[in-house]
């Protein structure tokens, strides 16, 4: 019972940065300037009216989940079959291939983001939803298969076997059998998809210019842009979490059953 | 029947190529080249190479990269995997639990940046003030050792969870039965995770290793929002390095060097602690 | 080596809570010194949960464990001397087989000189000596489950084993290989076990002795022999055998002093030893009767020698013989009757039945009452 404590102190560690700008955030800016307060001391709304009224940080809010769902989409669609095909069958270079896919996870955006516009550009994809949901692939596609290939190979293939005896066609097997058996690592797929494309920056940042510019990239141009306005930076701030918070929360049961089944 | 693997894996190879081979081909083309604006690109074979690996400043941020992955490591598997030790095994408490993990892990990392900026600023910040309460001078855009130790709380804050969660997934797939035998053969709690957690987590460690190793390299906009690479260049990673070379623009073909030299590192230090790793598990079988 | 007394214990889980579940009613068993013992029962009976209060591995809501006399209750299942065998091969996956079967005896300080003696000696028994610098991992679920078995054993103070359907992982045809070397241990060393598990063949041709649970009760303890001729209810009389016993629901009635169960119109007489044990008023009343104990007859009898007309439903071949399903001629009475597997029979013929009366066990209140 006693070693939960701690991870109770670690996790009131890990709200205490949080508190600090949800606080903030409810902070007129001359309070912020003036004294430290441990709470708002005249509470305001003023920083998430400033925000929700402005087309500019809204528009941000729906390019980023769009971009971020659009990205699930792909990455699932592809890594489901690939995953199978790995999980099930023997194949030439198999495993040379699979730690192929592997290399790209390790692939830094940093170096890929030149390279990412210049081809971008020529498709004219540049400051588009594609173009940031299909550079985000870069990362989480092969994280994808790699998620899934581990649920996948936790299912007997007896499974398989047995449904095809029963008469099942494949498309039947895999939609009434298969795809339920896990629904569990879909989710938490998604959950990791969904995070990485979420929170990246700097591939989000080259491929953007105004129409397609996601939250991340509306927060960083505003820290620049003339003086610190500290109270509605923290309610962006907030408010660039809140998507985060409400997925975890919804997932919180098909990630634990996903987690119990074993590799992540 | 042969080609159904490959007609499995045709649509993840499509996505691939677009999201990663033809850029990278593009890299490689751009790297032997000399771009300066207004002038013909002529080839440059290894010239740009051995001019990036020759800057003192490509060489500083590769030795900080190493030290802070290193740190990293370090700190967040052991604190990971403990943590992970500590979390219930049923009940109300693991629903909890993971929805205040994910939440770090969903914040966007610039706002990451942005939550530590203003908890460690020193005009706005809290934590300055607790240190000087305590006669401890404290300011991130003035001391190195400030800045850094900042940045790396900031990682570990940031991704112990990611830890956390791959190591309770491994833990949650080890049967009871492992540890009931323990109980009877008479093992000590130290012999007990030395022999029924360790091995039974090797896979799940290896992930979170590689994982925390790859990203932990990738680094860029945490540290990019909190000290903007300073004071001086004390923060500055690859990343950082590698991406001013590419926005500064003027010299594409040495962006594209870096950006190789960077990708090759990357996939070696990644294939090494790989091949490490599954060899420590396999090799242990005689000790006693 | 040691004599292992289960004295009241009694389990509940999630006691207190809306989940509560009784695991275990009231328990009471001795198992003899020496002795090779099963715990046989349906899935959810319990049995896992008394193994593991034996083990140490779990504590009991009430009552004691004694081994030797001695009450261990509070002891934790390091200082119990008990070893315990799981469902799946429970091995450390990071050592050979060597480094395996000496961890209980490093663990307990053993020099290493004897543990080398010792590790040899159990891996002979076992027949494992060609594998002792194997990593587990390359060896299947038999050979593992065989190393589990060694570690159990291998500490000079092993007490008592104790077996948790440990075949499960097993391949059927291996099954008899194993359960032979397991067996010639357990003898070898004279150590009292306690072998559980759902299969009663496994059971029976483990086990001198047979424990049978049903819903957290020991319902009869007893040798096979016994189990099959004498079970102290209906249940066990189904549940021991297959086919189980045909459990004929009766009236009863008296004629000379002889007792008769009535089976809708015909007439079965019981053993004149029961007469003083039966009560006329009794409802709820069951023959029984095994299935290689029913006599078959196809020519109609003469009349008088108490066969019974029915008509066969079906006929099922198992190998060295038949079972036949027959229904009681103008009754919903079914009775499975085995007979050679060169008896010839049709099913929709008719037979006659007979129940030699000493061979007939009777039932109240699915109670058995003895003669």
């Amino acid at each position: 019972m006693k070693k939960q404590y701690y991870l109770i102190l670690f996790l009131v560690l890990l709200m205490v940065p949080i508190y600090w700008m949800l606080n903030m955030s409810f902070k007129p800016n001359s309070e912020i300037l003036q004294q430290l307060t441990f709470y708002p001391h005249e509470f305001t709304l003023k920083n998430y009216q400033e925000i929700l009224s402005s087309e500019f940080w809204r528009s941000g809010y729906i390019n980023s989940i769009s971009m971020a769902l659009m990205n699930v989409t792909f990455v699932t669609i592809t890594a489901l079959p690939a995953a199978y095909a790995f999980s099930r069958w023997n194949f030439r270079g198999d495993k040379h291939l699979f730690f192929w896919f592997l290399t790209n996870r390790m692939a830094p955006p940093a170096a890929f983001m030149v390279p990412f516009f210049i081809l971008y550009s020529n498709f004219n994809l540049i400051d588009t939803y594609w173009a940031v949901a299909l550079a985000h692939c870069l990362f989480n596609l092969p994280l994808a298969i790699w998620i899934l290939e581990g649920f996948m190979s936790g299912i007997p293939k007896e499974i398989d076997e047995m449904a095809f005896l029963d008469g099942h066609s494949f498309p039947s097997f895999v939609w009434n059998i298969f795809l339920p058996l896990i629904t569990p690592g879909i989710a938490v797929t998604a959950f990791f998809t969904f995070m990485f494309s979420w929170v990246e920056l700097l591939l989000a940042r080259t491929l953007t210019n105004e129409a397609a510019q996601p939250i991340t990239v509306t927060l960083t141009r505003s820290l620049g842009a003339g003086g610190w306005d500290w109270g509605v930076l923290a309610a962006a701030g907030v408010l660039a979490m809140v998507p985060g918070a409400i997925i975890v929360y919804l997932v919180r049961d098909l990630l634990a059953t996903g987690f119990s089944m074993g590799r992540v | 029947m042969k080609q159904r693997p490959w007609l499995f894996l045709l649509p993840a190879l499509l996505l691939v190529s677009i999201s990663a081979f033809i850029p990278l081909m593009t890299v490689m083309n751009y790297s032997q080249l000399t771009l300066l604006p207004g002038t013909q690109p002529y080839f440059a074979g290894l010239e740009n190479f051995v001019a990036i690996l020759q800057d003192p400043a490509f060489q500083g941020a590769l030795g900080r990269q190493f030290l802070f992955s290193f740190l990293v490591l370090i700190t967040e598997i052991p604190l990971g995997l403990a943590l992970a030790l500590c979390m219930p095994k049923d009940g109300p408490g693991v629903g909890v639990s993971l929805v205040l993990l994910g939440i770090p892990l969903l914040i966007p990392w610039n706002v990451v940046g942005i939550i530590w900026r203003v908890f460690t600023r020193s005009d706005i910040g809290v934590l300055p003030e607790v240190f000087d309460w305590v006669g401890v001078t404290y300011n991130v855009s003035q001391f190195t050792g400030d800045a850094w130790w900042t940045v790396l709380a900031m990682d570990i804050w940031h991704w112990t969870p990611l830890v956390v969660l791959i190591c309770y997934a491994g833990l949650q797939a080890i049967p009871e039965e492992f540890y009931m035998a323990a109980k009877i053969d008479r093992a000590s709690p130290w012999k007990t995770f030395r022999y029924v957690t360790l091995p039974n987590l090797r896979g799940v460690l290896i992930i979170a290793v590689l994982l925390r190793l790859m990203d932990s390299f990738k680094i860029y906009a945490e540290p990019f929002v909190l000290t903007g690479g300073g004071p001086g260049s004390a923060t500055t990673f690859l990343s950082t390095y590698t991406s001013r070379m590419a926005i500064g623009g003027f010299q594409m073909g040495r962006g594209a060097a870096t950006s190789l030299i960077y990708f090759f590192i990357v996939i070696l230090l990644s294939f090494v602690v790989y091949i490490i790793m599954l060899n420590l598990g396999q090799g242990a079988g005689n000790d006693s | 080596m040691a004599e292992i007394e289960v004295r009241d214990i009694r389990h509940v889980y999630d006691q207190g809570s809306p989940d509560e579940t009784v695991a275990i009613e009231r328990i009471n068993l001795t198992l003899q010194d020496g002795t090779a013992n099963a715990l046989l029962g349906p899935s959810g009976c319990g049995k896992t949960t008394l193994l593991q209060i034996i083990s140490g591995l779990l504590q009991p809501t009430e009552g004691h464990i004694l081994i030797d006399g001695e009450d261990v209750t509070d002891k934790p299942p390091a200082e119990r001397d008990i070893a315990q065998v799981f469902q799946f091969p429970v091995i450390y996956r990071s050592m050979d087989v060597y480094g395996n079967l000496a961890f209980p005896l490093r663990n307990g300080g053993v020099p290493e000189a004897e543990i080398e003696s010792r590790v040899h000696r159990i891996s002979e028994l076992l027949e494992l000596d060609d594998i002792l610098h194997s990593s587990p991992s390359n060896l299947g679920p038999e050979l593992n489950q065989l190393v589990a078995l060694g570690r159990g054993i291998i500490r000079a103070d092993t007490s008592a084993i104790l077996f948790d359907e440990p075949m499960t992982d097993v391949e059927p045809s291996r099954k008899l290989t194993i359960r032979r070397r397991v067996k010639e241990a357990q003898q070898e060393f004279g150590i009292t076990a306690l072998y559980v598990t759902h299969d009663q063949h496994e059971a029976l041709t483990f086990a001198e002795q047979v424990a049978i649970m049903k819903d957290g009760n020991l319902v009869q303890y007893d040798t096979g022999e016994n189990l099959y001729q004498s079970p102290v209810n209906t249940f066990i009389g189904h549940f021991i055998g297959s086919p189980g016993m045909n459990l004929l629901e009766c009236g009863l009635s008296q004629e000379n002093g002889d007792p008769h169960a009535h089976l809708g119109p015909h007439q079965v007489p019981l053993d004149s030893a029961l007469a003083p044990r039966l009560d006329l008023g009794w409802t709820d009343c069951h023959v029984g009767i095994r299935p290689s104990s029913v006599t078959v007859q196809v020519a109609e009898p003469h009349e008088d020698t108490g066969y019974l007309p029915a008509t066969v439903d079906q006929v099922e071949m198992l190998g060295g013989f038949q079972i036949i399903t027959a229904t009681l001629d103008h009754t919903d009475v079914e009775v499975k009757a085995r007979v050679a597997h060169d008896f010839a029979i049709d099913e929709g013929a008719s037979v006659w039945l007979s129940f030699p009366p000493s061979d007939i066990r009777f039932f109240h209140d699915h109670e058995a009452i003895p003669a």
